[in-house]
C-alpha cells in the first residue's frame, strides 16, 4: 500500500501538465511535414543535399530569425504581396561541382552509425536580387561553439585576402570569411521564446509602417505595406532583414538588416534608431560596385529615408566606428562542437553548414558570431 | 498503437509526408511534455521539442522496422539525448524556483498545497542517482514501458524493472510513512 502511496504520489507531481500553445504545435507540424516533403524531393531526382534543406528548414523552425521587407513607395494599384517560397541554397544553380564532404558529424546518439553528410553548396553567394527578396536566418553561436570554428578554409574555397578590407584580423582564423562590422554589445545567451521574437519582428516592422509583418514562423507569409500602403514585393528596392532580437545592455533591441538596390547592407540598432554600421555587399561584383559608396553614409541614409517616408532613421549620425566592410563569403562550416569535447549529438550541430560573418575588431566580441543561411526567394 | 506508428513510419520512410504529420500529431504533446516536465520552461520544452522531432526527421530513413521496433521508445530515446544534451550545454542547471512559472496562476491554498507537496516530492526524488531518477519518471510520469525505457536509457528491460523496482522500495522505505 505504501508502495502504492509513493508511486502515486510521484505521478501526481508530475510538472508541466499543460498542452503546448497551439500555434507552436501548428507551426511544428507544418514544418515538419514540409521538410519531410522537401527531403524527398531531391532524393527522388538524387539531388545531393537532403540535409542542407532540412537544415534550413531546421533553422527556420528554431526561428532564430525573421524577415520583413521594406518597399519603396508602391505604383498606384500594387496589391498585397506574399513572400514567395523559401528555397534552399541549392535551388541557386548548378552546385555539382561544390559537392564537398564536410567530415564526421555527430549521429542521432541512437546507437546507428554517424552520417557523414555531403553539402552541396551553390557556384556563389546568392545576388542580391533586383527585385525579389533575399531571405537570411541568422543563429548566434555561443563563444566557446565560436571558439570550435575551423581555422581554415574548407577546399574549394578563396581565401579573402582583401587587405583593403582593413578591420579584421588573419590571426584570428577568419581569413576565409570578409567580415562584417561591430553591431554592438550583444548577448547571445539569451534565448526568447518564439512568440517574443514574432512581437519584435512586428514591433520592429512597424517602424518600416509594416503592419503585423510577421504572424508566424515556418515558411512566411508576409503582408507588405508602406505606411498602410500595400505594396509590391517586385518593386522592392529596399530589403530590411530583422534578425533576432538580441539584447542590448540588458535592454531588448533589434537588429535591422537593409539591403538597397545599390548593394549597400546597413545595421541599425532600433533601440536608439541610428545607423550602427553598414557593410558591403553579397557577393563580389555587387561588391566592387557598392565600394563607390564606401565613404558616403549620408546618400545611403538619405536613400533609405526617402524610401521609408523618414521613419526608418532618425539619426543620421553613425557612430565613428561604422566602418564599411567586405562582402561575406561562403564558408562551411563543419561541426560545430561545444567546448565539453562532445563528439556526438551538439544540438548546434544541426546549424552547418552556414554562411558565416564573423564580427571583428575587439576579439573579446567574439561571440557576437553569427551564422547565416541565406535563402533566397525569387519571384 | 504500435502497429499504428509502424505503418505510418513505414509511410513516412517511403516519402508520405502526411505520415510523419500524423506521427507527430500522436507523439508531438508527449514529447512536449517530457520536456516540460524536466525543464519546467514552456519556450525550453518547446525549443527541445521541435529538436527532437526534426532529429527524428533526419534520422527516419535509419529507423528499422521489426518485431521489436518501437518508433514511440526510439523518438523517446532521440528526446532523452536532446535533454541530455540541453542540460550539458546549459552552464549551470537552472534551480526549479527561479525558471519560468508555468502552468496555473491559481493562487489558491489548494495550488500551494499542490506546490508544496510537489516539492517534496522533487526532493524525494532527488535522493535518487541521476539514472535511477529518470527511469522512475519515465515510468510513472510518461508512462513508458520497461520495454521502452530500456530502449531509451540503454539498459535491458528487466534491468530496468529491477532498477524501478528498488528506487520505489527505497523512496517506500524513506518516505512510505509520510
Amino acid at each position: 500500500m505504501a508502495k502504492l502511496d509513493i508511486e502515486s504520489r510521484i505521478k501526481e507531481s508530475r510538472p508541466g501538465a499543460e498542452a503546448p500553445r497551439p500555434w507552436f504545435q501548428a507551426n511544428l507540424r507544418q514544418q515538419l511535414v514540409e521538410a519531410h516533403g522537401k527531403m524527398q524531393a531531391p532524393r527522388a531526382t538524387k539531388s545531393r543535399a537532403p540535409w542542407f534543406i532540412g537544415f534550413g528548414l531546421v533553422l527556420a523552425g528554431s526561428a532564430l530569425a525573421l524577415f520583413v521587407a521594406v518597399e519603396r513607395p508602391a505604383p498606384s494599384g500594387s496589391t498585397i504581396a506574399e513572400l514567395p517560397p523559401v528555397q534552399t541554397v541549392d535551388s541557386l544553380g548548378d552546385a555539382s561541382q561544390y559537392t564537398i564532404p564536410v567530415g564526421e558529424r555527430g549521429g542521432l546518439d541512437d546507437g546507428t552509425t554517424p552520417v557523414r553528410p555531403t553539402y552541396v553548396l551553390p557556384a556563389e553567394l546568392p545576388a542580391v536580387p533586383a527585385t525579389g527578396f533575399v531571405f537570411q536566418l541568422s543563429l548566434p553561436v555561443s563563444d566557446a561553439a565560436a571558439a570550435t570554428f575551423p581555422t581554415t578554409a574548407p577546399a574549394g574555397f578563396t581565401v579573402a585576402t582583401d587587405a583593403a578590407n582593413g578591420a579584421w584580423d588573419a590571426d584570428r582564423g577568419d581569413d576565409f570569411v570578409s567580415p562584417v562590422p561591430e553591431v554592438g554589445a550583444i548577448t547571445l545567451d539569451q534565448v526568447p521564446s518564439n512568440d517574443k521574437i514574432i512581437a519584435a519582428a512586428n514591433a520592429a516592422a512597424k517602424t518600416f509602417g509594416v503592419d503585423n509583418a510577421l504572424k508566424s514562423f515556418g515558411t512566411p507569409t508576409v503582408t507588405i505595406e508602406n505606411a498602410g500602403d500595400p505594396v509590391d514585393p517586385a518593386q522592392a528596392d529596399y530589403l530590411a532583414f530583422v534578425s533576432y532580437p538580441f539584447l542590448f545592455d540588458g535592454a531588448p533591441a533589434y537588429q535591422v538588416f537593409g539591403s538597397a538596390t545599390f548593394g549597400a547592407w546597413i545595421i541599425i540598432r532600433l533601440q536608439s534608431m541610428q545607423v550602427v554600421s553598414m557593410h558591403f555587399p553579397i557577393i563580389e561584383s555587387v561588391r566592387r560596385a557598392a565600394y563607390p559608396l564606401e565613404a558616403d553614409q549620408t546618400t545611403i541614409l538619405t536613400k533609405l529615408n526617402a524610401a521609408t517616408d523618414g521613419t526608418v532613421v532618425a539619426s543620421a549620425d553613425a557612430p565613428a566606428d561604422a566602418t564599411p566592410l567586405g562582402a561575406p563569403e561562403l564558408v562551411l562550416v563543419d561541426t560545430v562542437l561545444p567546448a565539453d569535447g562532445r563528439t556526438t549529438d551538439a544540438p548546434i550541430d544541426l546549424y552547418e553548414p552556414a554562411w558565416r560573418f564573423p564580427v571583428l575588431g575587439d576579439p573579446t566580441k567574439r561571440q557576437q558570431d553569427f551564422l547565416y543561411v541565406p535563402l533566397v526567394g525569387t519571384k | 498503437m504500435i502497429d499504428e506508428d509502424l505503418k505510418l513510419v513505414a509511410a513516412a520512410q517511403a516519402g508520405d509526408s502526411q505520415a510523419f504529420g500524423r506521427l507527430y500529431d500522436a507523439y508531438g504533446e508527449k514529447i512536449y511534455a517530457f520536456f516540460l516536465s524536466r525543464t519546467r520552461h514552456v519556450a525550453t520544452a518547446e525549443d527541445l521539442t521541435s529538436t527532437t522531432f526534426f532529429k527524428a526527421l533526419a534520422g527516419l530513413s535509419k529507423f528499422r522496422q521489426g518485431p521489436d521496433a518501437s518508433f514511440s521508445g526510439w523518438l523517446y530515446r532521440i528526446a532523452h539525448h536532446v535533454l541530455t544534451d540541453h542540460w550539458r550545454s546549459s552552464k549551470t542547471h537552472e534551480e526549479l524556483d527561479t525558471v519560468e512559472a508555468m502552468g496555473s496562476t491559481d493562487d489558491t491554498a489548494a495550488h500551494a498545497e499542490a506546490e508544496l507537496q510537489r516539492a517534496e516530492t522533487e526532493r524525494m526524488l532527488a535522493t535518487l542517482s541521476d539514472k535511477d531518477r529518470e527511469i522512475v519518471r519515465l515510468r510513472l510520469w510518461d508512462e513508458r514501458s520497461f520495454k521502452e525505457i530500456g530502449m531509451i536509457v540503454g539498459k535491458s528491460e528487466a534491468a530496468c524493472k529491477m532498477t524501478y523496482g528498488r528506487a520505489i522500495g527505497r523512496l517506500q522505505q524513506q518516505y512510505g510513512e509520510t
